[in-house]
């Protein structure tokens, strides 16, 4: 199993380097692009040494630009087209319009659609597929039944996925716009309705996280993703979790010992990010 | 410039259907049903039947996104009323179901649902203008009116507003029976779930797999259909 990794800086970029990191992927503050304070690399030739860089060592290298594009098309896709020319392995895309503008161009990129974007069924992935997608990260709430048309697709469309136990939205990711409201994410708040019990949103357990991981793992999925953070060291600590997730994976337990397993790896990173949140 | 003539629309719950009024239904100028969020949700043949032998001129099905299993079932369900009603139109917010419904029954009037109609608002012009072309979508469906003054004055297609309810966020794990499934019950028809937000005057409103807050619409410009959800959305 590979491992792809998110990075914001030179810094982490040499970590993960180091670290054993099969793919990484970063974002420009020139390109649109969804993260949640994670940073971006600010210049073309930041990107463009972070590729070479990359190739070196062995790794490949995406760029991200998964956010709706609409002033910024024209200038995303000179920005992709130079990103190619000097090696870069693929971009990960939301927007339709980019994907529309980047097909002709007939760039050696892969093209990975982001999970944020609506594609639950076969149907769908045919439909990117048309665009031009050669990978599709799998979106979060899908399960593995759900997902098997799409990860055993017929149409050698490449998947990844997200280690959900560590990094999972309890809504849809992507149309959540509950943050206008107090400018918090309301998708872990606790509600008091009036005369009712509290209300909080469903979402799985660790448990259900990682039987997922693992089910998606035996139909075929080849790559888990670990993504930008904001916090420095806390995507260390996810990178980690997802290193010894995947040895365990690798390892093919059965099911119910995977996932013994891989929730009491799950709970010691608790315990160290408690730990260093506490010393923070 | 033309005056576009504004439209009056209502969207109904499944349960409501057998209650809402003839004149009601008659007043309408489109009855919507279905729902864009929650792929359990559909009208059955008897319940488009049952709105146009009592008077409703025109219905829209709302659909949503759906795994592979859901988009077979709404495939089936909906090609028995396309085939036995004229005057219906479908509301489309997954791909694979543009996709089908191009190739099986291109005659079907489409409009952009408003999970993916948010995205091609924020788009630029161009590639919008083209993909409605090329995919056949005579509408777009949204409750962004903040988003309205994106759109020329002439975008080429009809621009259809919904309220009272505006989306904030929604999840395949079913607020109601607390997790993904395809076979639920439509245990929500029927129920709101109004949810105080910390630290806000403002409540959420959990409707189906769905969440919105409430908000007045006011007189936009640029709409060609108002769709008033009397309790669903």
């Amino acid at each position: 199993m590979k491992i792809q990794v998110g990075i914001g800086n030179k810094e982490e970029l040499d970590f993960f380097l180091g670290a054993g990191a099969d793919e990484l992927y970063c974002g420009s503050s020139a390109v649109p692009g969804h993260l949640y304070g994670g940073g971006t690399f600010g210049s073309f030739r930041d990107i463009a040494g972070a590729v070479e860089l990359s190739h070196r060592r062995g790794k490949k290298f995406y760029f991200a630009a998964n956010e709706i594009q609409a002033g910024a098309l024209a200038g995303t896709v000179s920005f992709v087209k130079e990103l190619a020319a000097g090696g870069l392995d693929g971009v990960i895309v939301r927007d339709i319009s980019l994907l529309a503008a980047l097909k002709p161009e007939r760039l050696p990129l892969e093209y990975i659609l982001t999970s944020l974007a609506p594609c639950y069924n076969a149907g769908a992935l045919r439909f990117y597929g048309e665009l031009g997608v050669t990978r599709l990260a799998l979106p979060e709430q899908l399960l593995p039944g759900e997902a098997e048309p799409l990860v055993r697709n017929g149409l050698g469309i490449g998947t990844e996925m997200f280690l959900t136990a560590r990094e999972y939205c309890v809504v849809l990711n992507g149309l959540c716009y509950l943050k206008q409201f107090n400018g918090r994410c309301l998708c872990r708040a606790e509600f008091r309705p009036s005369g009712r019990k509290r209300f909080t949103m469903p979402g799985p357990t660790p448990a259900e996280h990682f039987g997922r991981l693992y089910d998606l793992h035996r139909l075929g999925v080849p790559v888990l993703k670990v993504g930008r953070h904001p916090t420095k060291g806390y995507s260390r600590v996810v990178f980690s979790e997802a290193l010894a997730i995947a040895r365990l994976l690798e390892a093919g337990l059965p099911r119910g010992r995977f996932v013994k397993l891989a929730l009491a790896s799950h709970g010691r990173m608790d315990d160290f990010l408690e730990k260093c949140a506490r010393e923070n | 410039m033309r005056k576009r003539e504004l439209e009056k629309a209502a969207g109904l719950e499944l349960p409501e259907i057998k209650s809402a009024s003839r004149r009601f239904l008659r007043e309408q100028a489109c009855v919507y049903v279905g729902s864009e969020f929650c792929q359990n949700i559909w009208p059955a043949a008897a319940d488009v039947e049952a709105l146009f032998s009592r008077g409703a001129r025109r219905v829209a099905v709302m659909t949503s996104f759906m795994v592979t299993e859901g988009l077979k079932r709404a495939q089936d369900s909906l090609s028995g009323i396309l085939e036995r009603f004229g005057n219906v139109e479908v509301v489309v917010n997954d791909p694979g179901m543009l996709l089908y419904l191009n190739e099986f029954h291109p005659e079907v009037p489409k409009s952009l649902g408003r999970l993916l109609s948010i995205d091609f608002m924020r788009m630029g012009p161009d590639y919008r203008r083209e993909f409605f072309r090329l995919h056949r979508l005579s509408a777009l469906e949204t409750d962004e009116a903040g988003l309205l003054r994106n759109l020329p004055a002439a975008p080429g297609f009809r621009v259809h507003l919904h309220y009272p309810l505006k989306y904030a966020a929604m999840s395949r794990a079913c607020p109601f029976v607390r997790r993904i499934t395809l076979r639920c019950g439509r245990k929500c028809l029927g129920r709101t779930l109004r949810l105080p937000v910390p630290d806000s005057r403002r409540e959420l409103f959990a409707v189906n797999n769905a969440y919105f807050f409430e908000y007045d619409p006011g007189t936009p410009a640029g709409v060609d259909r108002l769709v008033r959800h009397v309790s669903g959305a």
